[in-house]
């Protein structure tokens, strides 16, 4: 199964940017046109399947509470609210606060993540050293963890620090614990970058580390968006730390905020619909800002 | 390396920054008043019982509240009684508390303000949490060794057994804390005798009924025994349209509630004289075995054992349940938000029709040791002012509960007419054994296992339970 | 890409001097790591030794107690347990790491609209697990939910069916919601790695006369082996780790029938306290500690390297 080094994936790299070429692909069809009416088909089936859940989330989040509840259910409720979408703010719950700081912890700790794992995943790859597997499998440790009982170690970790119930605990916490996926994508994409274009790079006199930002990095656009795609969306959704260590309910992020609609005998579930479609947009709309560069492969100008 | 070390300080430093922004817990706002006044806190001389006794129209409605404009004393209402701050006392204590309704934050935030009218340089942390998961939020703190310096919870036992807390009576003034309904008060003394806790919302459980169905099913009034209850609830059930009798919540959120009125309703008890835990006693086994008649008599609405209260809620909210044990918030909901549902309550029917069976459940208020003198004043401080009447009677309807002072359940009666036979039923309810050191096994042990008596034997159920309470002991 | 790739410098240098050399580019990570998750860690471990109250006070060493109340605790079919955290994970990592080749090798082919179809399977990635879990609770409803509706109104059930409200049903409900939130990712980093596959490579396989199946079996899997490594390792951990699903979809139910190991010390720790809890915390840990070693032995994601 092994990738033999005949294989050099660097060629194709310059036609992609510019003009698709027609034979790029093959796992994709480069022989075969694929049906368009079995490509339409799989295509709205796909898109039916993975938003069907949110179609309801979204449906949910425009009902009031007693039509959520509805015996027997009606697909569409008798009265379209789109007022919950101004009331939810208002409400003491306060989820702006929380989207503030979920934003703000996501992004802080992607940000991280990366200056902490672009350099291990590129040294890692491109170089044999003792320890390396050990290192490897250290970061990979921290993956295994089980996030529901290192909260309390947490806790008390923040609390000597004295960053406890702070925005930058959170930021440690969540590119700390993230920190493996981003080196075990980012160095399996180094890997498969050829050494010989590291090399000649080298030998026009330029250091390692220039190698790395002018050279590889480029060439590794793809696995880099996997793993700020990755961490961002971790960060984004992460809950066992938050709900222990943010204990002011001003600061604390939107998944440990949103709860607070369930009280003890009444769900303002039409709310955390609406709060829950709000808090997906920006995700969404980071990935469609960044998906070119996922799928849209290398920079051609990269190999230069 | 050199890049990404600026990168690495630029990313920390930002956060640092934001983080500061945000707000450090520790501190507080320590500025120092040049004020040489130095009264107690605790001198909040105000009498809550006696003026909300004497004249109940003086505290409702818009009045002036304890919060006046400013300075170090506010008047207080019509009471007339001052609350005397002070400007020296500066700390800052916490407070933990869950959320009863989505107002809840608010509704503290606003006993903080009132409060800090009177002890500006008190810092007050709030921490709203909701219900689930609330009991793992205070453990955390107390493994963290960062004890809220106030509780509010349904389980005070614990706290007790682990000497965390102060007498509740430390940290209240007399005139407050003897506000609180006697009876009611009693449910937060320990085993030892001691007042360690103190009420601060109650509930009593009550049985609703749908009149439309009872009326189509020709039942004609509400079941008193058991016997009558099963029959009237197959009648019900026998409506179909996916219609229930009886709703038996025996899910996770409430079992150990549903559980306790039907062993209640066949005299049996979850603790013996000595005190020790008897779960599976045989009044007790009994009572399981009823259920389990309910469930596979075709009396309940289907898996009882998955089903919380709130689902039960909602099904009778649809009018799709013909009767069930409900609470005052829960009413209040359904007869705010569904109109068509017509509805009557009635008194929990029991195995012979005469036991009285009204269970009720009150949360508490615990003031945490925090070994600190400023803090435990600040504390007492707030815990008067927070049962002045004005300030508590505001709160507690909040909750959408039963208040626990004679001012407040005055208030309440005539404020909530509809609420009267839940007042009435106050007086004489039965409470769980929340001062049991080991209630909180047991009640744990009922949340886990109760539902399996959907396809376990009553025996088997409860030696389950039996021996969960044994082992976690 | 393999060995041959290594620069001959490097092997003539001593080991210290290779490590030192290699520090720099570690340290960031390894402050980081060391910085942040040893101590929870240790702490864990710590705890799972300790006699601590339910409610969260230490009272002394506890030995091997812990471990044998989080082993016996009555009630609990221990063995059960651990077989459903056994068919959780394999289920839900074969499921996903299958249906996202699929659906990766769908989304890599040009047709019109693509952009959109790839961003709504990004959707159930970018909402919260909790929140798509509890959707799936709301919508499997025997009552109100609609997802029944849909299933009645379309014949495939005859009666609303309570999915959530017995342990069986429930828990292959979790199953399935595990996979569809485990798609996206997987499917992204699938797709990403087909970026890499040569068109060229492919024609010289066809013009030697290869079929799509023989094609794709002997180039592009070869090729996207260390993205599928890496994908499947990390879904291995996170299923195996994974609680609000259950939580969500399970977690109003009596008994422990649909329950994992990482529930269960969820239901410990409120039940029995954070000793307990940790104790089998450090056996679930020691547990993917093992699964993981002999994937990494078997599969070697890092031996191109």
């Amino acid at each position: 199964m092994t990738a033999t080094p005949s294989i050099a994936p660097v060629p194709t790299v310059r036609d992609r940017r510019t003009g698709r070429p027609p034979r790029r692909r093959a796992g994709g069809g480069a022989s075969r046109r694929s049906n368009p009416v079995a490509m339409a088909i799989g295509a709205v089936v796909i898109v039916v399947v993975f938003l069907l859940p949110y179609v309801i989330m979204l449906s949910g989040s425009l009902r009031s509470q007693p039509d959520i509840t509805h015996i027997p259910p009606t697909y569409f409720g008798p009265s379209v609210l789109f007022r919950n979408y101004l009331t939810m703010w208002s409400s003491s719950v306060d989820p702006v606060k929380g989207l503030i700081a979920t934003v703000v912890i996501s992004t802080f700790a992607t940000l991280l993540v990366l200056v902490c794992a672009t350099p291990a995943a590129y040294y890692t790859a491109r170089f044999r050293f003792p320890g390396r597997l050990a290192f490897l499998l250290l970061v990979l440790v921290t993956q295994m963890l089980q996030p529901t009982v290192l909260a309390v170690g947490l806790f008390r970790e923040m609390l000597q620090l004295g960053i406890n119930d702070t925005w930058l605990a959170m930021i440690l916490i969540n590119a700390a614990f993230n920190l493996a996926f981003a080196v075990w994508i980012m160095q399996s994409f180094f890997a498969a970058v050829p050494k010989e274009i590291d090399e000649a790079a080298t030998i026009d006199g330029a250091g390692k580390l220039q190698v790395l930002f002018r050279v590889s990095l480029p060439l590794v656009w793809p696995g880099i968006v996997t793993a700020v795609i990755f961490v961002f969306v971790a960060s984004w959704n992460e809950y066992a730390a938050s709900s222990v260590i943010m204990t002011s309910n001003d600061k604390q992020p939107l998944t440990v905020t949103l709860p607070r609609f369930i009280g003890l005998y009444n769900a303002e579930w039409q709310y955390i619909f609406g709060v829950s479609v709000v808090a997906v947009l920006p995700v969404v709309v980071l990935f469609a800002v960044i998906e070119k560069r996922l799928i849209g492969g290398l920079t051609a100008g990269a190999v230069k | 390396m050199k890049r990404s070390a600026v990168l690495t300080g630029l990313t920390l430093s930002a956060g640092l920054l934001l983080a500061a922004c945000g707000g450090s817990s520790s501190g507080g706002s320590s500025t120092s008043s040049s004020s040489s006044v130095s009264s107690p806190a605790s001198s909040a001389e105000s009498s809550p019982a006696s003026s909300a006794g004497s004249s109940s129209a003086a505290t409702s409605g818009g009045s002036s509240s304890g919060t006046s404009s400013s300075g170090s004393t506010a008047g207080s209402g019509g009471s007339g009684a001052p609350m005397t701050g002070d400007a020296n006392l500066s700390t800052s204590i916490s407070i933990l508390a869950p959320s009863y309704a989505d107002s809840s934050k608010s509704d503290w935030e606003t006993i903080i303000s009132g409060y800090n009218k009177l002890y500006p340089n008190v810092k007050v942390n709030l921490q709203i949490e909701a219900w689930d998961g609330f009991t793992d939020k205070v453990q955390t703190r107390i493994q963290g060794n960062d004890l809220p310096d106030i509780l509010n919870d349904n389980n005070y036992a614990d706290y007790v057994k682990n000497n965390l807390l102060y007498p509740i009576t430390d940290v209240m003034s007399p005139a407050t804390f003897s506000s609180i309904v006697p009876s009611l008060a009693a449910n937060g003394k320990g085993t030892d005798g001691k007042q360690w806790a103190a009420p601060d919302i109650a509930s009593a459980r009550i049985m609703v009924y749908n009149t439309q169905l009872f009326q189509q099913a020709g039942v004609s009034t509400p079941p008193k025994t058991w016997d009558e209850l099963l029959a009237d609830a197959q009648k019900i059930q026998k409506l179909g349209n996916g219609i229930s009798g009886y709703g038996m919540p025996l899910g996770k959120e409430e079992a150990q509630v549903e559980a306790s009125l039907w062993i209640w309703g066949n005299k049996g008890d979850w603790v013996d004289s000595s005190g020790k835990i008897t779960a599976n006693s045989p009044a007790n086994v009994a009572a399981f075995d009823e259920m389990k008649k309910f469930i596979d008599g075709a009396a309940v609405q289907p898996n009882p054992g998955a089903t919380n209260r709130q689902a039960v809620a909602d099904l009778f909210n649809q009018g799709k349940l013909g009767m069930y044990i409900t609470h005052p918030g829960l009413v209040a909901e359904t007869r705010k938000k569904f109109p068509n549902v017509k509805f009557e309550l009635a008194p929990v029917p029991s195995k012979d029709g005469t036991t009285n069976v009204s269970l009720g459940v009150t949360d508490f208020i615990v003031a945490f040791d925090n070994k600190d003198d400023s803090r435990k004043q600040a504390t007492k401080a707030f815990l008067d002012y927070m049962y002045s009447p004005e300030v508590y009677q505001k709160w507690a309807a909040g909750t959408g509960l039963l208040p626990v002072t004679e001012g407040a359940i005055k208030l309440g009666e005539q404020s909530t007419p509809e609420n009267k036979p839940f007042y009435d039923a106050l007086p004489n309810v039965k409470f769980l054994p929340q001062s049991n050191p080991n209630w909180s096994n047991l009640q744990n042990a009922l949340q886990a296992n109760g539902g399996e008596i959907a396809t376990k034997s009553g025996q088997e159920t409860l030696d389950d339970i039996q021996a969960q309470v044994d082992a976690a002991g | 890409m393999a060995t041959a790739l290594h620069p001959p410098e490097v092997r003539r240098r001593g080991r210290g001097r290779a490590l030192l050399a290699a520090l720099p580019w570690l340290a960031p990570a390894l402050v980081l790591i060391i910085g942040v998750v040893l101590y929870p860690a240790g702490y864990m471990i710590y705890t799972a030794f300790r006699k601590i109250t339910k409610i969260g006070v230490e009272t002394g060493a506890a030995g091997w107690s812990n471990f044998r109340t989080a082993l016996t605790f009555p009630a609990v079919p221990i063995g059960k347990v651990f077989l459903n955290t056994f068919v959780w994970t394999v289920v839900v990592v074969v499921a996903t790491v299958l249906l996202s080749l699929a659906l990766a090798q769908f989304l890599d082919k040009t047709f019109r609209g693509r952009k959109l179809v790839r961003l709504a399977v990004v959707v159930p990635w970018a909402a919260s697990v909790v929140m798509t879990s509890t959707v799936f609770y709301y919508g499997l409803n025997r009552d109100y939910g609609l997802i029944n509706k849909a299933l009645v109104d379309l014949g495939i059930l005859s009666a609303p069916y309570g999915f959530t409200q017995n342990a069986t049903s429930a828990f292959w409900v979790a199953v399935f919601v595990a996979v569809f939130v485990s798609l996206p990712f997987t499917t992204y980093t699938v797709l990403a790695g087909l970026q890499s596959v040569p068109g060229e490579v492919l024609e010289a396989a066809q013009v030697d006369g290869a079929g799509p199946a023989v094609r794709y079996l002997r180039v592009v899997l070869p090729i996207l082996r260390p993205a599928i490594a890496v994908a499947t390792l990390i879904n291995i951990i996170n299923v195996f780790n994974s609680l609000p699903i259950l939580r969500v979809l399970t977690g109003s139910l009596p008994g422990y029938g649909a329950d994992i190991t990482t529930t269960l010390i969820f239901k410990y720790k409120t039940a029995l306290g954070p000793g307990v809890s940790s104790a089998l915390s450090v056996v679930n840990f020691l547990v993917v500690l093992v699964i993981i070693a002999i994937y990494l032995a078997v599969v070697r994601p890092t031996r191109e390297v």
